[in-house]
């Protein structure tokens, strides 16, 4: 027996062998989202049915378990709460009335981050509707183009070009952090994470699943092709954004919030922004306004996890 | 053109790739971290225990190698012939 195999390093060793995600042409090349949807496919095993786009969907499509998986639908635009999730709840719930002795099974359903950027009402619908379900937020970062918009006259922005001003910087940091703005729709457990720390991800996705009532967990997903960054730095993009304390990983549960990565020392921002080629014209002046917003919100989070509530 | 496109192979990546990892087993500690890694479930375990991958759906990305903690997986740059090369 080698006698490195009593460390925790080896914990990959013990997760769930089988594959319920397809290789193939779908992702770019060292795609953070097609990373964490493999993370989080193997913990709801093989019960798992997906379905969506062709671009966009990486699963399986596995309808003759429908009486005891868990369902998953990955959403990429329209209608959130009727359509979809009215039909995997149906689906679901005929499946386990049968008399199974298995646990009734959780409705998970992919979202994408860019639904909320467009449509407003689409977050409070989606937790006004269903109860029971886990909801995953794939978060890519693309509302910062949004931002680069503003630095220059073009076609698509919604603003004329102007300086950012500390109150909008503001708003933006808070509108990023999702679990904090679902909190009054009460959902059991809401969590932020990230797959360069797999098996953080891996659990909360596990107490989502377990948990009673409606559950929330926001991934980041770093973008290769769209924040212009070579393909093999994708974990260590997401490292940064945690460490920097762009992306703070924490879960809330029972109206008390918990640091599950805590950041003693938070590194600079622009050790995060540096990477991505996206923002090389990004003026120096509003980075140095981000940091200060960002680490304004760093330290009040941090503050809130002492006490109750966010 | 439109012929050589229809019959190449579309399920899988090799055509993707320009650097494949390799493992050096002397230093490998059979972690299982590039396993993890992997955005397209290509590297598995072989019978010793070690790590190897799957090369028709490797896309070259470097994850595995970036993230192995013995900077035991080096990736070697691969020059395959062009598809009009081959035939």
């Amino acid at each position: 027996m080698h006698i490195m195999s009593t460390f925790p390093v080896y914990i990959p060793k013990l997760l769930p062998r089988d594959e319920n995600f397809v290789s193939g042409r779908r992702s770019c090349k060292g795609c953070g989202k097609a990373l964490s949807m493999r993370m989080i496919s193997k913990m709801m095993g093989n019960k798992l049915i997906a379905s969506g786009p062709a671009p966009d969907a990486s699963f399986p499509a596995r309808y003759n378990q429908t009486s005891t998986g868990s369902l998953w639908d990955e959403i990429t635009s329209g209608d959130v709460t009727t359509s979809f999730v009215d039909r995997l709840i149906a689906e679901n719930q005929s499946g386990t009335k049968g008399g199974s002795s298995k646990r009734p099974t959780k409705a998970v359903v992919g979202i994408d981050r860019r639904i909320f950027s467009k449509d407003l009402l689409a977050l409070p619908e989606m937790f006004r509707e269903e109860k029971n379900v886990v909801y995953i937020c794939y978060d890519s970062e693309m509302y910062m183009n949004e931002m680069l918009k503003r630095s220059a006259p073009s076609l698509d922005a919604h603003e004329a070009p102007h300086d950012l001003t500390r109150e909008e910087l503001q708003t933006f940091i808070r509108d990023k952090n999702i679990p904090a703005q679902v909190k009054e729709c009460a959902p059991a457990y809401s969590a932020t994470a990230c797959p360069s720390f797999p098996l953080d991800l891996m659990g909360k996705v596990k107490k989502a699943l377990n948990v009673n009532g409606t559950a929330f967990i926001s991934v980041l997903t770093p973008c290769p092709t769209a924040w212009l960054f070579k393909p093999e730095m994708t974990a260590h993009l997401g490292v940064l954004a945690v460490t920097t304390g762009f992306y703070p990983l924490y879960e809330m549960e029972d109206d008390t919030v918990q640091l599950t990565k805590r950041v003693a020392q938070p590194k600079p921002l622009s050790e995060y922004f540096k990477l991505q080629q996206r923002y090389l014209a990004f003026p120096p002046e509003w980075l140095a306004l981000l940091q200060e917003v960002t680490s304004e919100a760093y330290e009040k989070l941090v503050a809130h996890t002492k006490k109750k509530g966010v | 053109m439109i012929d050589l496109l229809i019959t190449e192979d579309f399920h899988n990546n090799q055509d993707w790739r320009n650097n494949k990892p390799v493992w050096d087993k002397e230093k490998c500690v059979q972690c299982g971290i590039c396993y993890l890694f992997c955005p397209d479930s290509a590297v598995s375990m072989d019978e010793e225990g070690y790590y190897q991958v799957d090369l028709d759906y490797c896309k070259g990305c470097g994850l595995c190698g970036r993230q192995c903690p013995t900077r035991c997986i080096t990736m070697e740059e691969e020059i395959k012939p062009l598809p009009w090369q081959t035939r």
